[in-house]
């Protein structure tokens, strides 16, 4: 369960404020029930963000040719400023919001167009196309990037040896173009998930409210757009969250395409960069850094964004 | 699969912390798993190997009832780093002995991961080749035994050859002519495949030129990865895809397989274990290779290189080092257990034996089918005895990873590999120095 779905979940916890004294039966019950899921919440999520934490304000170090062991002293925020001031972290970040710009309004408005397609009365073979629609998701996400990889790369792929044949561009894996490779792997994936979100808002809508409006003469493109969309908005903004928390966390299909060019580098995207700190330079506490970092930055971006979609609400 | 992120949109899966999460929850698992031993003469130790090296294992605990071992095949490369970080992290589940790459051992001296096994195994060193033993010897102990060797030599496509009346290059010069007439005759085919994201393979090509990246000295690092002979290398590489005689291609990709299968490729710079994947992904090319000594940067040099090659280390938690070196000396320098790690699996390890005994064996003198009858293993023989002294430095994921990303970047904007090296040089600098390394560079 992501964070968000928790706190729109755990939010409605009802208030009540009496004395300690009075409750305290109660209490303790509430607690037994509680305590599975307080056990293991705190076994995989408080331990080991507060060990990351510990990590990230720690450096280890060795000494001469480092052959004789090694010591960990606390150095304060000065990993979190060398995460600032990493050039490859940052080219990362700038990558990944040029990502989001671009991709996650474009499935969102491909989601949300056939969301209304798949709710109107216009949809033949409904099911049919909803299935395979979602089909994608289905499928892991490491395979299909395998999948796509395959039709990506030149003197395999039957895709690129057409486009070959007519002189078309085909550069599907160049310094720049792969990218928007991965993205057009992400949208594949995740366009049928975020219509489904969509779609089951859309279905939850008062039948009334749409007959009312028909009655009063609006059209079917009208009805979608003054209507349905504005009404279906908070499932618009929970993908967006979604799609942005995504979008900065992107890791297992760069990684695919990755062995394939060298056009996606070590640290192409956050997550890559702490994972190559981590496992290719050993050095877990800068890796820590940048993930915590990473997960401040991604809060922050998200609430941003919540409180944006709200203020257009009023 | 979850864990590693499918990366889009369901939730924050905080896939950085991953590592962290593995090793707190084998924290809070593990607090009471020291338990005593029972007082029993019987030790069972374990051996994570990804070669096949089962076959050997039977024959040792057939032959050793005292000393069980039991082979467990782990992921390689760095995941072997993080599967034995967790294990020491949790103090549960360490391995007695590993398979290591030559490569990734001071990377794991220095993270603290090994035993000095010195005191146990320093008695071994006249078993093996002098180039083996230099390299698990960093810093003047002994780190691991040495297990099989990748000696490099070059295959080539003796039909092509003939077809396009080419000689065999014995020099490098002569390899670029080749490289350029073949091209010219056959647009379609080119000498090699240059992988500029493989560094492995790039630092193979500059230690058979003579070149050093690392060395020791006065308790320090001297970081030499931009030298005059690693740029010469650079600028070869260069002029041959610049003039279209070689191709750049992402070795071990399927296109790559591909350009082996359907004759793109006239050559391979490989090791002994080469031959392997060459079998199993272009088994119609058969009869159609040869291997030949490496072409020369002078005329009358005898250099070569090593391409991979591993070794086996004790880690730092392991209970029972003594027993750990014992069999790992067994193993790589018995006679009969070689004779079970060389052949190709599923009967052997497919490894060419760092030791004496091992490179004696006469399994290593049968004629090989795949090469029109040539004894190709005699070639890498002798290839292994010709390898200058080598040093591999303490964070050589970071270097492959970064000239990798370099070279690659190099080619596509049309600047130069040599300004790239003097980038990888500054960049690798500074990795040690954050390590609080002493450097020279």
């Amino acid at each position: 369960m992501s964070t968000v779905e928790r706190v729109l979940l755990a939010s409605p916890r009802p208030a009540v404020k009496t004395r300690r004294a009075h409750l305290s039966r109660e209490s303790r019950h509430g607690l037994a029930f509680l305590a599975p899921f307080l056990l293991l919440f705190a076994a995989f999520q408080v331990i080991p963000v507060g060990y990351a934490v510990w990590q990230a304000v720690h450096r280890t170090v060795q000494s001469g040719l480092g052959f004789g062991g090694s010591t960990t002293t606390f150095v304060g925020l000065d990993n979190f400023v060398r995460v600032v001031e990493d050039p490859a972290v940052r080219a990362a970040v700038l990558r990944m919001l040029l990502f989001g710009v671009v991709q996650v309004p474009f499935m969102l408005g491909l989601a949300l167009l056939m969301a209304l397609l798949f709710d109107s009365t216009l949809a033949r073979l409904k099911r049919f196309f909803q299935l395979g629609a979602f089909l994608p998701f289905a499928v892991p996400g490491v395979i299909g990037a395998i999948l796509w990889s395959f039709l990506y790369l030149p003197g395999i792929s039957p895709v690129v040896g057409v486009l070959t044949a007519l002189h078309l561009p085909h550069g599907f894996l160049g310094p720049r173009a792969v990218l928007w490779s991965i993205a057009n792997i992400t949208t594949w994936q995740w366009t049928g998930y975020n219509m489904l979100i969509i779609y089951a808002a859309l279905q939850a809508l008062p039948r009334e409210l749409i007959e009312a409006a028909r009655v009063d003469g609006a059209s079917g493109l009208q009805v979608s757009l003054r209507i349905k969309v504005p009404l279906v908005r908070p499932a618009l903004v929970l993908t967006a969250v979604f799609s942005i928390i995504g979008t900065l966390q992107l890791f297992s299909e760069p990684t695919i395409v990755r062995s394939l060019t060298g056009n996606v580098t070590a640290t192409y995207t956050p997550i890559m960069a702490a994972y190559y700190a981590a496992f290719g330079r050993n050095d877990a506490n800068y890796a820590a850094a940048i993930a915590v970092t990473l997960a401040v930055v991604t809060f922050a971006l998200s609430y941003a964004f919540m409180r944006i979609a709200q203020r257009g609400q009023r | 699969m979850s864990a590693s992120g499918n990366g889009h949109p369901p939730g924050p899966r905080r896939v950085g912390l991953l590592a962290v999460v593995a090793l707190a929850a084998s924290v809070a698992l593990t607090g009471c798993a020291s338990k005593p031993h029972p007082a029993s003469r019987k030790v069972e130790i374990t051996f994570w190997s990804w070669a096949n090296t089962k076959p050997a294992v039977d024959l040792w605990n057939k032959t050793h009832p005292d000393i069980q071992v039991k082979y467990v095949t782990p992921a390689s490369g760095t995941v072997l780093f993080q599967a034995l970080a967790s294990a020491e992290f949790a103090g549960k589940g360490i391995p007695d002995v590993v398979q290591v790459d030559y490569h990734n051992l001071p990377t794991l001296v220095a993270g603290n991961e090994l035993q000095d096994i010195t005191g146990y195994a320093s008695s071994a060193k006249a078993n093996f080749v002098a180039a083996a033993w230099n390299v698990v010897t960093p810093g003047g102990k002994v780190w691991a035994i040495p297990q099989d060797l990748g000696p490099v030599a070059m295959y080539y496509r003796k039909d092509i050859f003939a077809k396009y009346r080419l000689p065999v290059p014995t020099t490098w010069d002569q390899y670029a002519q080749v490289a350029r007439r073949l091209h010219a005759a056959d647009p379609t085919r080119y000498i090699a495949a240059f992988p500029p994201a493989d560094a492995s393979w790039f630092a193979s090509r500059a230690w058979e030129a003579g070149a050093q990246w690392f060395s020791t000295g006065n308790d320090a690092w001297h970081v030499t990865i931009n030298s005059t002979q690693t740029k010469r290398v650079a600028q070869f590489w260069q002029d041959l895809v610049t003039s279209g005689a070689a191709k750049v291609d992402t070795d071990w990709s399927p296109s790559w397989f591909k350009g082996f299968q359907d004759g793109t490729y006239a050559t391979w710079l490989s090791a002994s274990w080469g031959a392997g994947p060459l079998k199993t992904n272009a088994p119609k090319t058969s009869g159609d290779w040869a291997v030949s000594n490496l072409p020369q940067w002078t005329p009358d040099a005898t250099l070569a290189s090593f391409w991979g090659g591993s070794a086996n280390a004790v880690p730092r938690g392991a209970k029972h080092a003594k027993e750990a070196v014992e069999f790992a000396v067994w193993l790589n320098s018995n006679a009969q257990a070689s004779s079970s790690l060389i052949p190709d699996p599923p009967a052997g390890g497919g490894l060419f034996p760092a030791s004496l005994a091992g490179q004696a064996n006469p399994l290593l003198n049968k004629p090989d089918p795949f090469f029109g009858g040539q004894t190709v293993n005699s070639v890498f023989r002798t290839a292994a005895t010709q390898v200058p002294p080598w040093v591999w430095g303490p964070t050589m994921d970071q270097v492959y990873s970064d000239l990798g990303d370099g070279f690659t970047k190099a080619l596509e904007d049309g600047t130069s590999l040599a300004s790239a090296l003097d980038q990888v040089q500054a960049q690798t600098v500074a990795a040690l120095q954050k390590k609080g390394l002493q450097v020279v560079g």
